[in-house]
């Protein structure tokens, strides 16, 4: 029998592709059994991650999608979302570090020079090579035009000096695609340019932050006379707001697809314990996903139309994380002492790990104020004075 | 009326269309200038006008017999004379509601065991109003089961039960959503000209966290919404769809109904502030075939009992309609 391919990634064909990939699925459930077991550790679930990463490269499915330019095979972000709900369906628990290919990797075919592109992509697809972000710094969190990471042009080059906080995954990245100043402090959000940086170039310090949650997902990273070759600038520099926007607008925008997948894996396993009192709470979190499902395709269907995403993915980022911290609400009301205190199978871990993780997610990629003031100001035209 | 993201094109230009007649034009009048009967003549399924208009209908606070019209319209094969209106489920009693009920009209119910069957005497079993009422769009009726006229048998009416109940989901939806946009309109109108302090209530970041999570809500409903209305130009809603949507409408229009009343403040609690009469009509559409606190516990017993988180669409099935 022929192993099912992507074939036709034509947007009239979304369907069929969708069709073909659950075929994929069912012929290879024996290679992707171990990619889809269940593990709290961090190490193994990149590990996994990484795997899973080649395992679709080499049958085509994880570069559906992506542009030929950059090692794709065509297609939108549709096909990209039809993936990532198919294996979520199949019992993934997610990407680790490659979330950020929805984040990092549509950033850097919209900006970057294209032979950079076309150099660094495929890795980042095929799973060998994972990015980081660098935004947060101590002195610069929702007031992001404050950061002082210096990159300074000597030569080919630029000279990179700071530190960045709170960057996910990057204990685990190859790269850091990092928002530096080459301005002055004055010039505030105009001074900033977006740089790649090798996090093996001499220099870099990466330091895992031990989480709440007892995961190190997040770190500081240091960078000191990191040489940065100036080919590997992301869009003009002094404009690196604007990349910067690009990206958020994908990671509070896109980003929730993806999330929501993983949402409905966690509630319905713990529908088997809910009883007849929850029903109108689970209800409402069911009306949520709901929501947060309609308002994330209708943004990836403008994004694969080619249509800028802008302010209004701050409305994604604001369903997607309130849903979360309520559908969390309701598995700890419905079976709290397991959440509390959770016995040692990697469910469970797992289980309390995102619970906790939820209790902050109105806070990462842009605080849920910063989110709400978005949507005042930029969609409902409100204004201070 | 403006929209945060772009809608459904077509759409949108039937509603702006609606939207424009409704200042003109008001009850049969304004769905003769539409052309509401033309939507589903000769079979015709694409209803995504009936519900533009619908949605127009709501941000204007019109009133016309479109929601009455929309759940029976083809489905009784002349078996009446006219064009006879559907009296919704209200709330869960007996009880039925009828919007734009005019002197003469026929009102059919369903009535599951019987068939769909018609009030005899529509005006001898409405139930009255305090007077004055805030809103007069929606007659309540308490039909008298002495007076139920046969219409459709019951087994030849379940084959009919699906699309009319999604079509008065679909529709009251619509018409919540109207009504969600012009509170949330007029709120935000409101808060950028209303002064306290020296400083217009929209400066403050207390309101504008409140405005946001309100055109927030919106977003989400417009979004499920538009989803339902493309693919039911494709051929029939999944109920479940349609279940979702009209249960997020009433959540939604409660919602931004308060933050209406919050972001208002007192003058809101006036009998004549328009937001009194607009409120109460979604109070009541929501209560229409079925309320959303009825549909939201639905949804949760067959979630927990199936063991099954619905996804309603599918992305392909989300495309929209060409």
């Amino acid at each position: 029998m022929q192993e099912p391919g992507p074939g036709d990634l034509s947007q009239e064909d979304l369907a069929g592709f969708a069709d073909r990939f659950r075929d994929w699925i069912a012929a290879f459930s024996a290679e992707l059994a171990p990619l889809l077991t269940v593990h709290s550790d961090y190490d193994t679930r990149v590990r996994d991650a990484r795997a899973m990463r080649r395992l679709l490269c080499e049958h085509g499915w994880g570069r559906a999608g992506w542009p030929e330019a950059v090692g794709g095979l065509g297609g939108s972000i549709l096909h990209r979302a039809v993936v990532t709900e198919e294996l979520f369906r199949a019992g993934w628990t997610g990407p680790t570090v490659f979330e950020h290919l929805e984040i990092v990797a549509p950033t850097l075919v919209r900006f970057a020079e294209p032979d950079f592109a076309a150099a660094v992509l495929p890795s980042f697809l095929d799973g060998s090579r994972a990015w980081s972000q660098g935004f947060s710094e101590p002195e610069a969190g929702s007031d992001l035009a404050a950061l002082r990471t210096r990159a300074v042009r000597d030569g080919e080059d630029y000279v990179v000096d700071g530190a960045k906080i709170w960057t996910s995954w990057s204990k685990w990245a190859d790269w850091c695609l990092a928002l530096v100043r080459t301005g002055t402090p004055e010039e505030r959000h105009r001074g900033l340019t977006m740089i790649a940086i090798d996090l093996s170039s001499p220099g870099v310090e990466v330091r895992p932050i031990r989480q709440a949650n007892g995961t190190d997902e997040l770190a500081e990273v240091y960078f000191t006379d990191v040489r940065v070759p100036a080919g590997q600038v992301i869009g003009e520099v002094g404009r690196g707001w604007a990349v910067a926007m690009f990206l958020l607008a994908h990671e509070r925008g896109t980003l929730s697809w993806l999330r929501h997948c993983a949402f409905r894996q966690w509630l319905t396993p713990s529908t088997k314990i809910m009883r007849e009192d929850a029903d109108r709470q689970l209800g409402d979190v069911v009306l949520q996903l709901a929501g947060v499902r309609a308002a994330a395709v209708e943004l990836m269907q403008r994004a694969a139309a080619g249509a800028q995403l802008g302010p209004e993915a701050a409305f994604n980022k604001l369903l997607m994380t309130r849903t979360e911290q309520n559908l969390f609400n309701l598995l700890r009301e419905t079976d709290g002492a397991r959440i509390a205190l959770p016995a040692d199978t990697p469910e469970e871990v797992l289980q309390q790990q995102e619970y906790l993780f939820s209790r902050i997610v109105t806070v990462y990629g842009g605080t849920q104020q910063m989110q709400l003031i978005t949507v005042a100001r930029h969609i409902l035209g409100l204004h201070d004075g | 009326m403006a929209d945060a993201v772009a809608r459904p094109a077509e759409y949108v230009g039937f509603r702006d269309a609606a939207a424009a007649i409704l200042t003109r034009h008001e009850g049969a009048a304004a769905l003769d200038a539409f052309g509401f009967a033309d939507v589903y003549a000769d079979g015709a399924h694409d209803l995504r006008p009936a519900y533009a208009f619908l949605e127009a209908q709501g941000f204007r606070g019109a009133s016309t017999p479109a929601l009455g019209l929309l759940p029976l319209a083809g489905a009784l094969d002349g078996r009446l004379a006219g064009a006879p209106l559907f009296g919704a489920p209200f709330g869960s009693s007996s009880l039925v509601a009828v919007p734009g009920l005019t002197p003469g009209a026929t009102v059919v119910v369903d009535r599951p065991g019987s068939g769909l069957v018609a009030v005899a005497d529509p005006a001898a079993v409405t139930r009255g109003a305090p007077s004055p009422a805030a809103d007069d769009y929606l007659a309540v009726l308490d039909p008298d089961p002495a007076g139920l006229v046969p219409v459709v048998p019951d087994d030849e009416a379940e084959a009919l039960r699906e699309r009319i109940v999604v079509r008065a989901r679909l529709g009251a939806a619509a018409e919540l959503l109207g009504l969600t946009d012009r509170l949330l309109t007029d709120a935000a109108t409101y808060a950028g000209q209303r002064q306290q302090f020296g400083r217009t209530l929209a400066s403050y970041q207390a309101m504008q966290h409140l405005l946001a999570w309100a055109a927030t809500d919106r977003h989400q409903l417009t979004c499920l919404f538009d989803i339902a209305v493309e693919r039911s130009a494709a051929g029939p809603v999944d109920p479940e769809l349609a279940r979702a949507v009209k249960a997020m409408a009433g959540r939604v229009f409660h919602s931004v109904a308060q933050t209406a009343i919050q972001v208002t403040g007192a003058i809101s609690f006036t009998w004549e502030h328009s937001l009194n009469r607009l409120h109460q009509r979604g109070m009541a559409l929501d209560q229409v075939a079925g309320s959303s606190a009825d549909l939201v516990a639905a949804i949760g017993r067959q979630a927990r009992t199936e063991g099954v988180i619905p996804e309603l669409f599918t992305l392909a099935g989300s495309l929209p309609a060409t």
